[in-house]
């Protein structure tokens, strides 16, 4: 899990809506420090937003760790989401538009998939889910 | 502007001079949540943009001068907030816009395949009944030789089956006729033309009462009724609608048979209409079946394929088929065209 992580990490608890705010914060100082795009750090804020969420919705707390994700000449950041909530029973049919009203409009955990370069989720009944979400620095501009 | 959109504007406006005053990260969630709950209640990227203009007009007043380029940086990433979830949204319709045109594309692939198949098949059974014909015209021709010919070499029992025989052979031969003009109506290339109805029925209407003579009973057929399709694959479908008509009111003594075309859900539709033997409800799904047929050929004869071709012309046309009847009650056949699109 941590192949392409490395330098100090940041752990940010989620209880609530003001963890929420702390965990987009560190979002948007890690992607500033890898030197991504406007576009490409506001993209990065916005599935921490769409996690951080889902952790105080449906997990009720739950942490997130930012680290520096390094591949070769690629720099990124890396982020983890881990709870200890009930778990996703059907990660297939969670990670689909429409599964709930809620996700009805790509919002929530697909969202978040498709404003990364890498997503990955796992999860188990009554033992929580890790998210973990890879966005790399485009190439110099 | 609706109370909704006039609460949203408000709430955006207090949540951007909160930034304004501090540069906080708690203002701009803000901005992310009003903007989400914006999308899932239906307002689209101008609303947005219309709720910012508001706010900014306002705000702009009370900037310093010298504040400008900050001002607008900050009221620039604030937008950007307001607009993220609709980004999120929008990659989500494009992922599946991207997968309805593959899902389209195998579709499409596929509906290929089923047609070159029909085809082959279509091929298949026209040649093979095409091929029937001539073992079919030997048995009949050579019983007919028999039967006149070497007549004194039967008994009457032996007349009587070789009659037997040719009938079977004729009878054989009609449906291999049947067949074979189903597999012309589905082979032939559909040219739409404006088609006179009334003109076509009335010929047809004519000819049946001219070749029975010492029937009662008439036709009664709207005048000016026009129809856009095939003319010949039309002719085909009110000559087997009209000449069922006439064949199952053969047992009344004043047949009466309608022709003539009404809107039904607001399509123009033909209906041909008797009050001959009718039919069953029960079975109207087995009335366009190929070989399907509610009498016994003794009762009243034909093939069972007249309706089954009434059926593949008019699908061919993008119309639809339909049947009303009662036992004894007489019956209703009506059909649609399309509407002029290709099927």
């Amino acid at each position: 899990m941590e192949r392409a992580t490395s330098g100090a990490q940041v752990r940010v608890f989620i209880r609530d809506e003001s963890d929420v705010v702390v965990a987009r914060r560190r979002a948007r100082e890690l992607a500033s420090q890898q030197r991504f795009s406007e576009a490409e750090a506001e993209a990065l804020a916005t599935a921490v937003t769409e996690i951080a969420r889902n952790i105080v919705v449906h997990a009720g707390g739950g942490e997130i760790l930012f680290g520096q994700a390094v591949d070769g000449p690629r720099r990124g950041v890396v982020v983890i989401a881990r709870d200890a909530g009930p778990g996703i029973p059907d990660i297939e049919q969670a990670m689909q538009d429409g599964f709930s009203t809620k996700h009805g409009l790509g919002f929530g955990l697909p969202g978040a998939r498709r404003l990364v370069d890498e997503f990955g989720i796992e999860s188990k009944t009554g033992a929580g889910t890790t998210v973990t979400l890879r966005k790399w620095a485009a190439a110099e501009r | 502007m609706s109370d909704r959109t006039d609460g949203l504007a408000f709430e955006y406006f207090s949540a951007l001079e909160g930034y304004l005053r501090v540069r906080h990260e708690s203002a701009l969630i803000r901005a992310y949540e009003l903007g989400r709950r914006a999308m899932a209640d239906g307002l689209g990227v101008l609303d947005m943009a219309v709720l910012h203009r508001g706010a900014v007009d306002v705000l702009v007043v009370s900037a310093p001068a010298r504040d400008q380029p900050q001002f607008a940086r900050a009221v620039a990433d604030f937008f950007n907030e307001l607009l993220s979830p609709f980004e999120m949204s929008f990659r989500g319709y494009r992922e599946a816009n991207e997968e309805l045109q593959r899902l389209n594309e195998s579709l499409r692939r596929q509906k290929e395949e089923v047609e070159i198949v029909n085809r082959e098949l279509e091929s298949f059974s026209y040649s093979v009944s095409h091929d029937l014909r001539a073992p079919l015209r030997s048995i009949d021709g050579y019983s007919q030789i028999l039967l006149e010919d070497f007549a004194h070499a039967f008994g009457g029992d032996g007349k009587k089956y070789l009659g037997n025989v040719r009938e079977a052979a004729q009878r054989m031969s009609l449906l291999i006729d049947g067949l074979l003009s189903l597999a012309r109506v589905t082979r032939t290339e559909i040219q739409r033309v404006d088609v006179d109805l009334t003109a076509l029925a009335r010929r047809i209407s004519e000819r049946l009462r001219a070749e029975s003579p010492e029937r009662g009973g008439r036709f009664i057929i709207e005048d000016g009724v026009r129809g856009n399709g095939d003319p010949s694959l039309l002719a085909v479908v009110l000559e087997n609608l009209l000449v069922n008509a006439w064949k199952f009111t053969s047992k009344r003594k004043q047949a009466e048979i309608t022709f003539g075309c009404e809107e039904r859900d607001g399509n123009p539709t033909y209906f041909v209409r008797d009050n001959g033997a009718g039919f069953d409800m029960g079975y109207a799904d087995k009335l366009f079946g190929a070989f399907q047929r509610l009498h016994s050929s003794r009762e009243f004869d034909g093939t069972g394929i007249g309706l089954a071709t009434v059926q593949r012309v008019v699908q061919r046309h993008g119309g639809r088929v339909g049947a009303d009847g009662k036992i004894d009650g007489g019956a209703t056949f009506y059909f649609t065209l399309g509407g002029g699109r290709k099927p």
